[in-house]
């Protein structure tokens, strides 16, 4: 008879708590419609907006740092120790932005280096930008795998290691895509363009070279593509507009150039060799920018 | 007996509840889309070889009323030739227009480079190679010197995707018996690649 007692006791508390659990499922499904419905049917009046915003703009795709680094290298562009970053000064960076742009900075860094087979230098490099990435929302693309090790295993065989930088280049690319991190790929971009830029325009104001002339100019290429890309952030802060301000200025520069000009509307399709007092006046405008957003 | 039975009704709770909580974590059709755009990205990126990869880029996009365009802006540097890949397994309903320029949307005089219509479910390649060609062949056409046009590389290519107008479709909720107007996404992935040699 207890026993009976015990177990009507036992029934009791489970039906209650069956029907309290019962509740809290129904609220979590109707989360769970809820969630669903963003992407399907909730933000239609929003969404509708954004994309004819974004029909009037445009997405891009900028080269990336390796083919960048890899173009300097083939045209003869010595390894300057002193050109890129120290990682050493990663911690200067404490805002986003900033550790945005020196994201973008020591990846281009990096390409530097591997193209140039200086694979100690790249190591440090690697490190700081597992870093950095902790720091602006891209852990995951550095978890997924050891990098590092596989790196370090690596050291000495080329192909590997730049194979190993296109992989980390396409988890980067798919884990912007997959949490629609646009915004922060353009400043990423800009940051690896500049110090791109810098290294070439550092070179060649030491060594004249109308071969690293041409892919000066070609880099405003790119400069136009990330103008634009600026311009569609959602999001503008004043260091934004700032960075925006000063690239629209070297391409403005760039086209204000005689050898540009001459070419007329054929320079889109054309490379333009640039004079030496355009080389210098466009390389000194490049390091000035670089020099006021690295610390 | 006694033991038996307490142990049923608690496994009869316990399993019951732990059906309801692995259902709460089901993914919903849009995370399972976002899911396969995922491996659609790899496979986009597989069709590259043995170009060099640069970039990518994945296009999301609502079908309206009307017809309008999406545009991307690639930067080519340098004379290599490049490859684009297309991967349109995202696009499971009415097939979108692919369409490649010169020049960006404002330019009336930008010339059409490549063109692909029923674009959807499939997936597709094409290189720059013979994108310059017949772009050099409309700049001849207009009268520009046969030096220039020799001379002549992309700096820049612009893809349009011109996505068709559908039908408005309301439905009625079940729960609400509100009218939802249903939205149709798509998307489709674009990666490009570089000749390396």
């Amino acid at each position: 008879m207890k026993y009976i007692y015990n177990l009507s006791v036992l029934v009791s508390f489970l039906i209650i708590g069956e029907i309290f659990i019962s509740c809290n499922n129904t609220t979590e499904t109707d989360e769970k419609v809820t969630a669903e419905m963003p992407a399907e049917e909730q933000d239609d009046d929003v969404q509708d907006i954004e994309d004819e915003t974004i029909d009037e703009d445009s997405q891009f795709i900028p080269p990336s740092p390796l083919q960048i680094a890899s173009i300097f290298n083939k045209a003869g562009m010595n390894f300057v120790y002193e050109l890129p970053h120290s990682p050493d000064l990663v911690n200067n960076y404490t805002s986003k932005f900033h550790q945005s742009v020196v994201f973008g900075v020591y990846s281009s860094d990096l390409a530097y280096c591997i193209v140039n087979d200086k694979y100690d230098e790249a190591s440090s490099y690697l490190k700081v930008i597992r870093e950095l990435g902790n720091k602006i929302g891209l852990e995951t693309v550095f978890q997924s795998d050891d990098i590092i090790t596989r790196f370090e295993n690596n050291i000495g065989s080329k192909d590997s290691i730049i194979s190993l930088l296109i992989h980390i280049q396409e988890n980067t690319d798919d884990y912007i895509a997959e949490n629609e991190l646009d915004d922060l790929s353009v400043i990423y971009f800009s940051g690896a363009w500049i110090e791109g830029m810098y290294i070439g325009s550092k070179t060649i104001l030491e060594n004249t070279d109308t071969k690293i002339g041409a892919i000066l100019s070609e880099q405003i290429t790119i400069a136009e593509i990330i103008s634009n890309g600026i311009k569609n952030m959602s999001n503008k802060t004043d260091e934004i507009n700032d960075l925006l301000d000063i690239i629209n200025d070297i391409i403005d520069t760039y086209h204000n150039f005689d050898t540009v000009i001459n070419l007329g509307e054929d320079v889109a399709f054309i490379d333009a060799i640039l004079n030496d007092d355009e080389i210098t006046l466009l390389a000194n405008k490049i390091i000035e920018l670089r020099n006021t957003l690295i610390q | 007996m006694k033991n038996i039975i307490l142990i049923l009704f608690l496994l009869f709770f316990v399993t019951k509840n732990n059906y309801v909580a692995q259902k709460g974590y089901e993914l919903t059709p849009y995370q399972e889309f976002l899911l396969e755009l995922k491996d659609y990205r790899k496979e986009c990126r597989n069709a590259l070889k043995p170009y060099r990869y640069d970039g990518a880029r994945t296009t999301h996009f609502t079908y309206k009323e009307y017809n309008y365009v999406k545009e991307i802006e690639i930067g080519i540097v340098q004379k290599s030739e490049y490859r684009l890949s297309f991967n349109s397994n995202g696009i499971k309903y009415d097939p979108i227009k692919v369409q490649i320029y010169d020049k960006p949307r404002k330019y009336k005089s930008r010339v059409l480079l490549y063109e692909k219509d029923g674009v959807g479910g499939n997936e597709f390649t094409l290189e720059t190679g013979a994108m310059l060609d017949k772009l050099k062949e409309v700049k001849k056409e207009k009268g520009v010197d046969e030096e220039i046009v020799s001379m002549m590389r992309f700096k820049k290519l612009y893809i349009d995707y011109v996505i068709p107008a559908v039908d408005r479709e309301i439905e009625v909720d079940p729960e609400t018996g509100g009218e939802i107007k249903v939205v149709t996404k798509g998307a489709i992935i674009i990666a490009v690649g570089y000749s390396n040699l």
